[in-house]
């Protein structure tokens, strides 16, 4: 199986073209399926089975490359793949990702904004990662924007300004905007529109 | 943390911003400067003098909230409206997501919420609402307080 991998490594430039065209980096679980299948010579059975695992944890029925790589090497495990296999198909899974974001105009911000410690202060940004942060908000508004706006303004008019309308409210107000920012997280991460 | 600290000024410079929601012009943003204390009764150990009072409990810190959604009745009360409100502008309206400051803002509000989490009654609470409390876990790849602090 490793040398297997470790063998395919080579001819892994025609997949990345497939994918880098595959709109915001997603697979589906039957794209996932082939994946596993060509690159590392899973049985159709065994990818398949492998996939029912990995997407019974996605209720949106797509992951993105690296959330996929994630979940490969957890499921991998309880599949008797070895250590070295695992590790070997996260590595190739999260280059693929890497490959992909070289065509991404927002790579350069994507890495400077993940590279910044958890919980550091917006103050304590430098200039070159608050830029990072303004085009990576000026990106996901131009994509996101009206749909944002639209649904944040109906929210509040519904909810007032939030945790102010009795029991119910405040875990309300507190997990639709933690939605909010885990959709901006998701797009800067990853990439996810 | 102190939120009462300016913004940078670099954040939100509008001519780097796009126009394509229509809406999301903060160049009217009033001030930089939130000038917001989080009260103490939202501290870890907090012995707050003005405690937050819900349903007749006075909490004095953060570590007394029993639930999720107390806490955000604490949260929506004043505190996240008042840095809103300060800063003024688009910031101030329900257009704020238009302005980058309020991704860190809200980024901020999470990270109290991850703090809580952490107390003995924020543990006990998501031991009961694990799907929830989920949505803030730290060890995922969308880290609650990626956007930390304004």
């Amino acid at each position: 199986m490793v040398a297997r991998v470790n063998s395919q490594i080579n001819t892994f430039e025609p997949m990345v073209g497939v994918l880098s065209d595959h709109e915001s980096a997603e697979l589906n679980k039957e794209d996932a399926s082939l994946f596993i299948q060509d690159r590392f010579g899973f049985a159709q059975e065994d990818a398949q089975l492998l996939t029912d695992h990995i997407y019974s944890q996605s209720p949106e029925g797509v992951l993105s490359i690296y959330e996929l790589a994630n979940a490969f090497g957890l499921v991998g495990f309880a599949n008797n793949m070895t250590a070295e296999e695992l590790e070997q198909g996260t590595e190739l899974l999260v280059n693929l990702l890497s490959t992909s974001n070289a065509n991404d105009p927002l790579h350069d911000y994507r890495q400077i904004l993940t590279q910044v410690p958890p919980s550091t202060e917006l103050h304590d940004y430098t200039a070159e990662q608050i830029e990072a942060y303004n085009e990576m908000h000026k990106a996901f508004f131009e994509l996101n924007g009206d749909d944002i706006l639209m649904h944040h303004h109906d929210w509040h008019m519904n909810n007032g300004s939030g945790g102010t309308e009795g029991p119910g409210s405040g875990e309300d107000f507190l997990t639709m905007h933690r939605h909010m920012i885990s959709d901006f997280e998701k797009f800067v991460n990853e990439g996810i529109p | 943390m102190d939120p009462s600290q300016l913004l940078p000024d670099e954040l939100g410079n509008a001519s780097e911003v796009s126009t394509a929601a229509g809406s999301n012009n903060f160049s009217d943003r009033v001030s930089n400067d939130p000038d917001i204390i989080r009260p103490d009764f939202l501290t870890m150990g907090g012995n707050s003098q003005l405690p937050f009072v819900l349903d007749g409990n006075e909490y004095r810190s953060l570590e007394e909230f029993e639930s999720l959604d107390d806490l955000g009745r604490a949260l929506g009360m004043e505190y996240h409206g008042s840095v809103h409100g300060n800063l003024g502008g688009t910031m101030a309206s329900f257009d704020s997501p238009a302005d980058p400051a309020f991704y860190s803002w809200h980024g901020e509000v999470d990270g109290v919420v991850s703090e809580w989490l952490e107390t003995k009654n924020g543990q006990t609470w998501a031991s009961n609402n694990p799907g929830t409390a989920a949505m803030w876990a730290s060890n995922t790849p969308h880290n609650a307080s990626m956007w930390h602090g304004i």
